[in-house]
């Protein structure tokens, strides 16, 4: 259906005509963005209506001569995260309306492909097309970064894209040794990920494949201790850009291992199992530790992100169905919580031209309305009920105990860590002292409230009706279960025994269980 | 009749000969003059090899190297001509160190 | 009278070449220099269709030194095409026009010869003819510059260079007794080669031979002096056309990978490491683009040693590609250097501010930069994944990764480039950029052909196949 194709075109079109509208204002290229930002949140909502009864799938041939087709396809879980950069990319032009001056149309064209890329990741089910998309990501991050960012923007740039390069290698060599083992025992040349999935290897070989799939992925994730761009990176990056690198970014690092590392290699997944859960939990309490220590308003929320995706690591890694949902839950939540604190941090750092806590404080009263998106998404970062945070951290540490005991202890604890940072965001801006150099700052203009009230209004929705995102995650029914070759791919299914409720792969037939789902889940 | 493998290794001796003057030398002409001396040792080994198999190809290649060498000294003596305007020397150790101006 | 037909290119590029240079000699302003340039395109266009309407693998020509099978014609095709390319981008210098278009068309000459080699004679005078002419390009602007100390030093070099490769064909004939290049390989194969120790050493001089022409580790001192000293284009069609006629002439001598493949896979593997690890220090443009073409050249050696095994895509088959792929690349990038006036030579600091005086030609140099660096959208991308896919599926698990690895350490000089032309504030108040319109043009031509090939890699693949 051309329908994915749009979805993929509409940014690129945009990025077009705001590129060639460089001879007319800087208005033409803002409302060129938002005109193609907004049709594709349109589509994507169609694409969701569309995903509940099969899956929604465009394949054309592309590259016959190597096997490489430009196959798009939208089940559950890629039509949630096509929503969500939809939406972050609406919100992404919004915020930038009045904070970008200089260079707007490059500004707006390096969105645009930016939204391409990432869309082109979260559909292809091919190999190559995927590997395109990821790394047509690299060169409008590396600009957004590097020209529009803040003192420090060409290191953070260039350390950005040259870890993120090199990971994606190990990434790029682990694939193409899955594509010649399926040539050799199929006979036949595809890059198709359906294929791919048939291809029988050793358990010494999927350790080998998972582990260069997982560098690659796990750099963009980013798990500790291949973590170390992102503080930089988040910091220097105008708004929107971390909006981006937050939201969505780190979400193909997570989707990657989902949808690719796991599937195409489960014994490597599950033997190297507990070293990433080891990895993950210490992200969790990593970041948050170095997040309360940061005077840095976005540094602090950077390091509130390796938190966060320590918690969708781990919820993936523990196999079973709480995680898995827990997991895609928090990639949501987080890209929406933690992109509004960012929305704050630069709706601030535009004011006070600082990103030091030493230099605000008393802000509640002046701008209320800053202060009170500020206490939504500090209390959404730290697992409010009523926001989405709660439900997705609820699954994780439920499934966390249900894996090993001590092991949920471990992981609520890192909720406690959790609201430490974040009141420390909330009380450090906005009670304490005066600061002189806000005491004259003008509350949030409408555009940014609009902005923020899209991310509030969809941590409020998930946070009451979960099954939007969670429900997804089965649609549609008997998707790309093998026929023949592989078992259905997750760890569960490889330990059977170990895991008190029966596993639920991400490709399965059957509804989860009645506990630790929502209720009624349909088809 | 000289058997032809003597003529290879006289060919072979030349050209290190040559290789050993393009090293050592540092005048431009006489490395252009070594350079010449290795086309004719490859110019022999052609003949020798002519010789050796009873084919005209080998002595036909060695009127081929001929002008080929000779068009490339030509053009090595203009650039000396160009050179030596400019550096006021031919030594290439100078030349190759000199930075630009 | 048909080996009238398959020389016909030949005839009309040597015949062509002698023309314009005695048209050139009359008057030279800027209408004859127009004159001469186009006139030279028609020569090279005629060129070119001659050679595309050579029946493939009619019969050769010249006792066999002229073998016309279909890839000798795309070769002969592309080098055609980068030959023209450089002759409508170059800004041809105006005293010596005549000289400066007949070289070219000369050099292109050899390029011809080179591709559609059957013999070593063939092999040798292509070479010579085209590095006789690439002497005189490179120090073409004797007066500006290192222009003469690097056309005398590659004079010197490639001399040197060509001389230890007859030798080592000598030697090869006087095993063999056969200067016919099929001959040969089926000679050897059915001899076989470890029974010949002359032959192994005549060989492995001719690969030193080569191996300079290519500038491969460890025959690279020569290049970032000589590609800094040359003019942008003609630095352009060293690293794309000229480099592109020694692989085209190479590749027939593929049963050498048996035989000399451990010294092949040393050469390959040091040049990406040695070609990026050295780029790293360098603060020149021109000498980092020097280095990162040292780097290509290992990456198509890979493809080199992979032969005709390969995917969909063979060893052979992903070297065409990427000779095409680069030439865009390369020259485009060299030649829009070239544009940026200044009287020293072009550091990374001259490039800022580039952006604001004219922001097409920064993005066309920032497009060559990506599909360089191996990026996508553009072409290098699928140029490099052909490449080391087919690197894989011959065998050559560890070549490809240290490849890659490569990439990934020579992504940061690119980078350098991009930083300093977009994100660094001008310094150079009187920065200049001068090009004629015709100039720009087939920049951003090449710069959009990059970006749709990038895109749509099967309809380059398809036309490669056509001839």
């Amino acid at each position: 259906m051309t329908l994915l194709t749009l979805i993929v075109l509409a940014p690129l079109i945009g990025a077009l005509v705001a590129g060639l509208a460089v001879r007319t204002g800087p208005a033409s290229a803002r409302w060129a963005a938002l005109a193609a930002t907004g049709a594709d949140l349109l589509l994507a909502f169609i694409l969701m209506f569309f995903v509940r009864e099969s899956p929604v799938a465009t394949s054309m041939p592309w590259i016959p001569a190597i096997g490489a087709a430009f196959h798009l396809e939208a089940d559950g879980l890629s039509a949630v995260l096509v929503l969500l950069t939809t939406m972050l990319g609406v919100v992404a032009v919004l915020i930038s309306w009045n904070e970008i001056t200089r260079k707007v149309h490059a500004y707006h064209v390096w969105l645009l492909l930016l939204q391409v890329g990432i869309l082109l990741v979260f559909l292809a089910r091919d190999i190559v097309l995927f590997y395109f998309g990821w790394e047509l990501m690299l060169i409008p991050m590396f600009f957004l970064i590097g020209v529009w960012g803040h003192e420090d923007k060409l290191y953070s740039a260039i350390k950005f894209f040259l870890f993120t390069f090199t990971g994606s290698i190990f990434m790029l060599v682990a694939l193409l040794y899955v594509y010649f083992q399926h040539a050799r025992q199929y006979g036949m040349y595809s890059f198709e990920i359906a294929n791919l999935l048939k291809t029988s290897l050793t358990e010494t070989e999927q350790w080998w494949v998972f582990l260069g799939l997982f560098i690659g992925f796990a750099v963009k994730v980013p798990l500790f201790p291949l973590h170390t761009w992102l503080p930089d990176a988040h910091t220097q990056a105008p708004t929107a850009g971390s909006l981006i690198l937050a939201g969505l970014l780190l979400k193909t690092g997570v989707y990657g291992l989902m949808r690719i590392a796991m599937p195409l290699a489960p014994a490597g997944a599950t033997a190297f199992a507990p070293m990433v859960i080891t990895l993950a939990v210490a992200g969790i309490f990593y970041g948050a530790l170095v997040a309360f220590s940061q005077r840095d308003f976005k540094r602090l929320v950077a390091y509130s992100s390796i938190s966060h995706l320590g918690f969708v690591v781990l919820g993936l890694f523990i196999g079973n169905a709480a995680g898995w949902q827990g997991a895609t839950l928090q990639m949501v939540n987080h890209g929406l919580a933690t992109g509004g604190l960012f929305l704050i941090a630069g709706i601030l750092q535009q004011r006070a031209h600082t990103r030091n806590f030493d230099m605000y404080g008393g802000l509640w009263r002046h701008a209320p309305t800053m202060g009170a998106f500020l206490l939504f998404f500090a209390m959404a970062s730290l697992g409010i009920p009523g926001t989405g945070n709660f439900i997705g951290e609820l699954y994780v540490i439920g499934g966390a105990f249900q894996f090993k005991w001590w092991l949920g202890v471990i992981t609520a604890f890192g909720i406690l860590f959790a609201a430490a940072y974040s009141l420390r965001v909330f009380i450090a801006t906005m009670h304490g002292p005066e600061s002189p150099t806000i005491k004259h700052m003008n509350d949030t203009t409408w555009v940014e409230n609009l902005a923020m009230g899209i991310l509030v209004a969809g941590l409020i929705v998930v946070g009451f009706v979960p099954r939007v995102v969670t429900a997804p995650l089965f649609y549609p029914p008997d998707t790309m279960v093998p026929r023949d070759g592989r078992e259905p791919a997750t760890i569960a299914a490889i330990r059977p025994g170990q895991i008190v409720i029966p596993s639920l792969p991400l490709i399965s037939a059957e509804p989860p269980p009645a506990s630790f789902s929502t209720p009624e889940v349909r088809k | 009749m000289l058997p032809a493998e003597q003529a290879l290794i006289l060919a072979a001796i030349l050209f290190v000969t040559g290789v050993i003057g393009v090293i050592v030398r540092r005048n431009l002409i006489f490395v252009l003059m070594s350079v010449e001396i290795m086309f004719n040792a490859a110019g022999l080994a052609f003949v020798a090899g002519s010789a050796l198999h009873g084919q005209p190809d080998g002595q036909i290649f060695f009127i081929f190297i001929l002008p080929v060498a000779a068009a490339e000294v030509a053009i090595g003596l203009a650039l000396a001509v160009l050179v030596f305007q400019k550096y006021r020397t031919l030594d290439l150790w100078t030349i190759a160190r000199s930075r630009e101006e | 009278m048909s080996q009238l037909a398959t020389l016909a290119p030949d005839i009309i590029m040597a015949f062509g070449g002698t023309l314009v240079l005695l048209l050139g000699t009359r008057r030279s302003d800027k209408a004859v220099n127009d004159f001469l340039r186009w006139l030279s395109v028609i020569i090279i266009g005629g060129a070119a269709l001659a050679l595309a309407y050579t029946r493939p693998n009619s019969l050769p020509a010249a006792e066999g030194w002229i073998i016309s099978s279909s890839i000798n014609i795309v070769f002969g095709v592309i080098f055609l095409a980068i030959l023209a390319w450089t002759v409508l981008a170059a800004k041809a210098p105006e005293h010596a026009a005549g000289e400066w278009h007949a070289l070219l068309i000369y050099a292109g000459n050899g390029m011809l010869i080179l591709a559609r080699s059957g013999s070593l004679a063939a092999l040798f005078l292509g070479i010579e003819i085209l590095s006789l002419s690439l002497y005189v390009l490179i120090s073409f602007f004797c007066h500006r510059g290192m222009a003469l100390r690097g056309g005398t030093m590659y004079l010197v070099l490639a001399a040197f260079a060509s001389a230890f490769l007859v030798f080592g064909l000598a030697l090869v004939y006087a095993s063999f007794g056969t200067l016919d290049l099929a001959e040969l390989a089926q000679r050897v194969s059915s001899k076989g080669l470890f029974h010949a120790p002359m032959a192994m050493l005549g060989f492995g001089l001719f690969i030193v031979g080569v191996g300079f022409k290519l500038a491969a580790v460890p025959f690279h001192m020569w290049a970032a002096d000589v590609y800094e000293a040359s003019p942008g284009p003609v630095a352009g069609l060293i690293a794309s056309a000229s480099k592109g006629a020694v692989i085209a002439a190479f590749i027939p001598f593929l049963f050498l990978v048996n035989t000399h493949g451990d010294i092949l896979w040393l050469i390959s593997a040091a040049s990406m490491i040695v070609g990026n690890l050295m780029g790293l220090l360098e603060l020149r443009v021109k000498r980092i683009l020097a280095y990162s073409s040292i780097a290509h050249i290992g990456y198509i050696l890979v493809g080199y040693l992979a032969g005709y095994n390969g995917v969909g895509i063979t060893g052979v088959g992903a070297m065409i590609f990427y000779v095409v792929a680069y030439a865009l690349a390369i020259a485009g990038a060299f030649t829009a250097l070239s544009f940026i006036e200044r009287d020293h030579e072009l550091g990374v600091r001259d490039l800022r501010g580039v952006a604001r005086v004219s922001p097409a030609l920064a993005f066309c140099i920032l497009v060559f930069i990506i599909s360089l660096a191996g990026i996508p959208p553009a072409i290098g991308f699928f140029g490099k994944l052909y490449l080391f896919s087919a690197g894989v599926s011959a065998g050559y698990i560890w070549l490809p990764v240290l490849g890659l690895l490569g990439s990934a350490i020579g992504v940061y000089y690119y980078l350098r480039i991009i930083v300093n032309l977009y994100m660094t504030p001008g310094e150079n108040p009187n920065l200049k950029i001068s090009y004629t319109p015709l100039q720009i043009s087939i920049i951003i031509a090449t710069a959009a052909a990059i970006v749709f090939f990038g895109c749509f890699p099967q309809t380059m693949i398809t036309a490669l196949k056509l001839f």
